[in-house]
């Protein structure tokens, strides 16, 4: 399902929150909006959600227009920070809760798809950290959404846990058909999940475009490239890395591929010799690659 | 002891109880029993405090809770320390004051109203006060979270706030049942003299009849605490598996 | 908006304006008082500290500890809550006249913990799971002495808890008509000893002036309590800024 979010303007009080706000996401697509705390990032998900009220603009779901619908007439479901399970109901009830229809085998199944076979059974408490994030993916899931918002569902959980997650949702979303709105302050986790990267700053979309585009256009594999004026400097200088002073060349990216739900980039250097390359700041470092994330 | 020690607490309050209640059990015979359980006057004294006691604590409740909920985020919540500082007894002189004239729900009536509604403006403040940082914790997204999954208004009030309030809303209830039931003062005051609450009966028979009125005092004293004590255990035996399941597993 | 408005009409009304008639019409002074307000206020004090002594040591207990034993201790703590409290005090009279407690101060002091003890527990209880384990250790990295950090530290930011107790315990142990009589016998003479009687009696102007007590008293003790804590809490501020910089406003 497309969602088209058009002119979309929010005031608390007299306090503009969200100004002319405007963007597309294709169907089945994955789209990551990033932006510091304060930047409107998650009072956007809220609107989209239903949870507030826009103060002008359109929201559509495909050809409905959901403006003025509450949350439970739009078909969508979040992730939230924490995994806001049920506390007093087992998992196999949280999934049912938005989802009465399931069969025994489909909810079995699943559990398998989150790799919580046999969990069914488990109070909320005996999960892990990890675990309990899975199972709110279940649960989001079970309900059959059209639409899924994510806000910063990752936030809680270390780095392996982060990545097995981030993998487990583009695998999921991708087999079932389901839109995505990522929201993050984290730019290398929006570059490595998302299909197109939007650049929210005090309300205003800065910013936008794939993350390859935003990577070739902006100084992460070199400083051959321009930092044009128009360019804002938040996508310029903090979206992306920075090359190292040794290294200081010119590359050209050959292929872009995502596995895990990680994104690698094949890149050509001058010499022409070609390497793997991944948005996941782990992976530069240990490699020792041209490239490697600053600070 | 920087991580504290509860024990001498715990030690002086279960020692005086329990103790208290040893002694009540070996003054009696199980002939006293049987006369108290056969004694008219207790019985309708146990009914007519039990009408008070459900009355004024489910009242409470309900507007205590209600009155948390619109009031957790305001200032307004100080407004309602003030009754706080009103001792019980004085809570009385109020009904005294304002109530002495007024037909029905005066002092001194059948229906007890009087002392109903000095209970209510004293428990008010205390289930508010008792239930806020509950309703503070409650998860608005928890809320948002059951209207995405599609659940009915009814279901989405339990799932994300009525879950999270019964345990200590029970509690309150029962801290307010057991109170009431027994206290003295309130009703001494502004009760009748038939039939008269438990708390009055039982100390006017224990300090104003003859000797041989006082074994039925303290075989009050046991059936009283042994029932609540059951009932008691009973509360906790069946919130406990809830009230751990909450406190384990919500996400803060 | 005008929810918020009606609520708060609702609670002013019913819950403040009744206080007016509290206001005394004149102050007079009946000597006979001043001999119960003595032991009225001795016992105030003995009973509010027992409680913080008590009740801070097993408030932080309960918050910090985990297991089986300290859910039976709290649960033990909050017994007198769920019991009548005044209908066991029949069998402790029996065993403090055998002790030479009953009719005595420390006989009643006793008795009133039964009241307040696990109302003071719950409230330090809060009080230091607000404050967290976090917060505590890291105190006790700040300050390694633990009288100055209780001073510069625990003290001041348990403050809304240490009122809250004192309050809560002056209120309820200056509400004691039945204990107070039955295990002091009446020879420990407390101020609802002259009100109950002044209630139930005719006299309007007597009634008026006992209220005045029995509402003065915790008043007086919390003010006394609020004017205790501003000071420390100035005090320590000056010391503060006079040894390295600091943001305390």
């Amino acid at each position: 399902m497309e969602v088209t979010i058009q002119q979309v303007n929010k005031r608390f009080g007299t306090k503009h929150v969200l100004s002319d706000i405007d963007v597309n996401i294709a169907s089945g697509q994955c789209v990551a909006l990033v932006g510091p705390s304060g930047s409107g990032k998650t009072t956007l998900l809220r609107l989209i959600a239903g949870l507030e009220r826009v103060t002008s603009g359109m929201i559509q779901f495909g050809d409905r227009d959901v403006t003025v619908l509450s949350p439970n007439q739009r078909g969508v479901t979040m992730m939230f920070q924490r995994s806001l399970l049920f506390p007093h109901l087992n998992v196999e009830q949280n999934i049912r809760l938005g989802a009465k229809q399931l069969t025994p085998i489909e909810l079995e199944s699943w559990l398998h798809r989150v790799g919580l076979e046999g969990r069914g059974k488990s109070a909320v408490h005996e999960l892990s950290g990890g675990e309990q994030q899975r199972a709110s993916l279940a649960r989001a899931l079970a309900s059959q959404p059209d639409f899924l918002l994510l806000d910063e569902p990752f936030s809680s959980l270390d780095v392996p846990r982060r990545r097995e997650l981030r993998t487990l949702i583009r695998k999921l979303t991708e087999e079932q058909g389901v839109t995505t709105l990522l929201v993050t302050h984290d730019r290398e986790e929006a570059m490595a999940m998302a299909d197109v990267v939007y650049v929210l700053e005090q309300g205003r979309i800065v910013d936008h475009g794939t993350p390859i585009t935003l990577s070739q256009t902006s100084p992460f594999f070199g400083e051959g490239i321009q930092i044009e004026e128009t360019w804002h400097p938040l996508t310029a200088v903090n979206l992306v890395s920075r090359p190292t002073k040794e290294t200081d060349e010119r590359v050209t990216i050959t292929k872009e591929l995502i596995q895990y739900g990680v994104r690698f980039y094949e890149v050509e250097r001058a010499s022409g010799e070609r390497l793997v390359l991944s948005s996941d700041e782990t992976i530069h470092e240990k490699e020792g690659y041209i490239v490697r994330k600053e600070g | 002891m920087w991580r504290g020690n509860a024990y001498p607490a715990a030690l002086l309050m279960a020692g005086m109880v329990l103790y208290g209640l040893w002694v009540s059990i070996s003054m009696t015979t199980s002939a006293d029993y049987r006369e108290l359980l056969t004694d008219e006057v207790f019985l309708e004294s146990l009914a007519v405090s039990s009408y008070v006691a459900i009355i004024s604590t489910v009242l409470a409740l309900i507007i205590g809770v209600v009155l948390a909920r619109l009031l957790s985020r305001t200032r307004l919540a100080a407004l309602l320390a003030i009754p706080l500082f009103i001792p019980h007894l004085g809570a009385a002189y109020l009904a005294i004051l304002y109530l002495s004239d007024v037909p029905v729900i005066g002092p001194h009536e059948g229906n007890y109203f009087s002392v109903i509604l000095t209970y209510l403006y004293k428990e008010i403040p205390f289930v508010f006060f008792y239930l806020l940082p509950v309703v503070r914790r409650l998860d608005s997204r928890y809320q948002e979270l059951g209207m995405m999954l599609g659940l009915s208004p009814v279901r989405r009030f339990w799932h994300a706030r009525g879950v999270f309030l019964l345990v200590p809303m029970l509690e309150a209830a029962f801290i307010l049942l057991a109170f009431i039931l027994f206290a003295y003062e309130i009703p001494a005051l502004l009760g009748v003299t038939y039939p008269k609450l438990l708390g009055v009966y039982a100390f006017d028979l224990y300090t104003q009849g003859d000797l041989s009125e006082q074994p039925l005092a303290f075989a009050m004293s046991v059936v009283l605490t042994g029932g609540l004590f059951l009932l008691l255990l009973l509360m906790t035996g069946l919130t406990r598996p809830l009230a751990t399941k909450i406190s384990r597993g919500r996400s803060e | 908006m005008m929810k918020k408005i009606s609520v708060t009409v609702f609670v002013v009304l019913l819950f403040i304006v009744p206080l007016i008639g509290l206001i005394p019409g004149e102050w007079n002074w009946n000597p006979r008082l001043e001999a119960t307000l003595g032991t009225t206020v001795a016992m105030i004090c003995a009973v509010v500290l027992l409680n913080h002594l008590f009740g801070y040591m097993a408030g932080k207990a309960i918050a910090f500890q985990t297991g089986k034993r300290i859910r039976i201790a709290e649960f033990l703590i909050s017994l007198p809550l769920f019991v009548p409290v005044l209908l066991l005090s029949f069998g402790l009279y029996l065993t403090w006249i055998r002790l030479g407690l009953a009719d005595r101060f420390f006989g009643v002091l006793l008795v009133l913990l039964l009241p307040t003890l696990p109302y003071t527990v719950r409230l330090y209880t809060n009080g230091f799971q607000a404050l967290g384990e976090r917060m505590l250790e890291q105190m006790v990295l700040i300050e390694g002495n633990r009288f100055k950090r209780w001073f510069y530290l625990t003290g001041p930011m348990l403050r809304s808890t240490l009122q809250s107790v004192t309050l809560l315990v002056t209120v309820i142990t200056i509400s004691q008509y039945a204990l107070v009589a039955l295990i002091g016998g009446g020879i420990v003479r407390m101020i609802s000893l002259e009100v109950f009687p002044a209630y139930s009696g005719n006299s309007q102007g007597a009634a008026r002036l006992a209220t005045l007590w029995l509402i003065g008293l915790p008043i007086l003790f919390y003010a006394g309590q609020a004017v205790i804590f501003s000071s420390w809490i100035r005090i320590v501020r000056r010391r503060l800024n006079g040894s390295h910089d600091t943001t305390s406003q």
